[in-house]
């Protein structure tokens, strides 16, 4: 996994990948890691609480591409975690997209992904998404997605 | 006929090459290749059992392989087949053959390309008309607005097998075809750099085929550039055509030369396109220019990883779809240490 996420690191103006489980916990990292741990499953644990909030509200995803002044954050859902890829906002996002696609179905064929963050969907996420893990602000912008009552 | 035996395809046709290994009751492979198109025919005691083309098997795998006349072949005996297919006569098998390259190309005579928009027809049908359950759903999907592209991703399935069911529509005088949408010239976005605020924006538009199941790895990636943050549904969507930036009060630019890409390149799109997607890849490479507003003389090179992932995303098979990316990849980074 770490050479995969290697490759992926490789592609023009890629900074880095990594990849977590569903509660955003790092299993894997391109080296040298591409930001701090803690930092790094902050992150995975928000995208995963964005994948979750996409699919509770019906509209399921399997990509999000984000693209910020500075920095572009490319995440591919893996089942029960996510591949995440920090880039510039001007790095060839067709040829990015591509490489995780190649390396990730590699990964889903040789059953290194099972290995390491097991095979299909658990209720991880979703539990991500309930009142006790959101605060105030996150509650209230997906409480409206996830159709949940509102309660304090 | 003890060893193996290779030659052209130009010099030994395949019928002829069949006619004889069968008169001579002969078992084994037969393996053909032509610009990246590969097969294997299998015999048992001089009949044809199972016919292999890269994503089709039986008899429209022998129809492919017969259209093959520039390539190599190469027949290794008592090689075992793995599955039987065919159990006809080799004559019965040739005739049908023809039949099969007889349809393609009716089919290619109504429906030009898969860009075209299926829409039910306003006359009534002449006659009765019997409609199975499958079809049912493509008439529904036949609104005007989604090309047989579209509607074959939305049903996760290659486009031939759909195309070959609006042929049969078509012929029942239930649907007609409108033309494919004109192309939009592709945005100055996918080169802009990022300033944009990280704001999320819709997702793209589903396509029109609600009842289809939703796959959480569904592959289809469609890549609007302008919106800051993209989310790409698993359930299927409608590839979304660029939009161009409005430009009030600006003088008409300068054009500035663009790097193009070169026939060879196209060759080798083609080739591997055409062992991933089978005999309707050059059909759908030609889409696929087409729908960047493009032509093959003129491609930009910079889009060039746009649309080889275009063409991927019609190759349903993950692990087809790697190998056709990792091979094309490798040629779009030789293209960019050329430059």
């Amino acid at each position: 996994m770490e050479r995969g996420l290697q490759e992926i690191a490789a592609v023009g103006l890629v900074d880095g990948a990594f990849v977590c489980n569903s509660t955003g916990e790092v299993v894997a990292s391109s080296m040298p890691p591409v930001l701090a741990t803690a930092a790094m499953s902050d992150i995975g644990r928000a995208l995963s609480q964005t994948f979750g909030a996409f699919e509770a509200a019906g509209a399921p995803i399997d990509r999000l591409d984000l693209t910020f002044d500075s920095w572009r954050l490319y995440v591919r859902d893996l089942g029960q975690g996510l591949v995440v890829v920090i880039a510039e906002p001007d790095c060839d996002a067709a040829c990015l997209r591509m490489t995780v696609d190649i390396i990730t179905t590699g990964w889903t064929a040789s059953g290194v992904l099972q290995k390491r963050i097991g095979k299909g969907k658990t209720s991880a996420r979703m539990d991500l998404l309930s009142r006790a893990n959101l605060d105030d602000a996150a509650w209230l912008s997906l409480r409206p997605l996830i159709g949940q009552p509102h309660s304090a | 006929m003890a060893g193996g035996l290779t030659g052209s395809l130009e010099q030994w046709p395949l019928p002829e090459l069949l006619n004889m290994l069968g008169s001579s009751r002969q078992s084994g492979r037969v393996e053909i290749e032509e610009g990246g198109i590969r097969g294997s025919i299998y015999l048992q005691e001089g009949n044809i059992v199972h016919a292999v083309a890269p994503v089709e098997n039986g008899i429209a795998a022998l129809a492919t392989l017969f259209g093959l006349h520039a390539g190599t072949f190469s027949f290794e005996p008592r090689v075992p087949s793995p599955a039987q297919t065919l159990s006809r006569p080799l004559d019965a098998l040739i005739a049908e053959v023809a039949r099969e390259a007889t349809e393609r190309e009716a089919i290619k005579k109504v429906i030009a390309s898969t860009l075209v928009r299926p829409r039910l027809s306003h006359e009534p049908p002449a006659q009765p008309v019997t409609i199975q359950p499958n079809e049912w759903r493509l008439i529904a999907a036949a609104d005007g607005n989604v090309s047989i592209a579209e509607i074959a991703t939305g049903f996760h399935v290659d486009s031939g097998p759909v195309m070959r069911a609006y042929f049969a529509l078509a012929q029942r005088g239930l649907v007609r075809f409108e033309a494919p949408k004109a192309a939009v010239a592709p945005s100055p976005a996918d080169v802009s750099q990022g300033t944009q605020p990280a704001v999320a924006t819709p997702a793209p538009v589903p396509a029109p085929v609600l009842e289809m199941p939703v796959s959480a790895t569904a592959d289809a990636a469609a890549a609007p550039a302008k919106p800051a943050a993209v989310a790409t549904p698993a359930s299927p969507v409608a590839p979304a055509p660029e939009e161009p930036e409005a430009e009030d009060d600006l003088p008409a630019p300068t054009p500035l030369p663009v790097a193009l890409l070169s026939e060879q390149f196209f060759r080798e799109l083609a080739r591997a396109a055409a062992g991933a997607l089978g005999p309707l890849a050059a059909v759908i490479v030609e889409d696929a220019v087409e729908a960047h507003g493009a032509t093959m003389a003129a491609f930009p090179r910079s889009r060039a990883a746009y649309l080889v992932e275009s063409i991927a995303r019609e190759i349903k098979d993950d692990r087809r779809r790697a190998e056709f990316q990792a091979h094309m990849l490798r040629l779009l980074r030789d293209l960019h240490k050329a430059a």
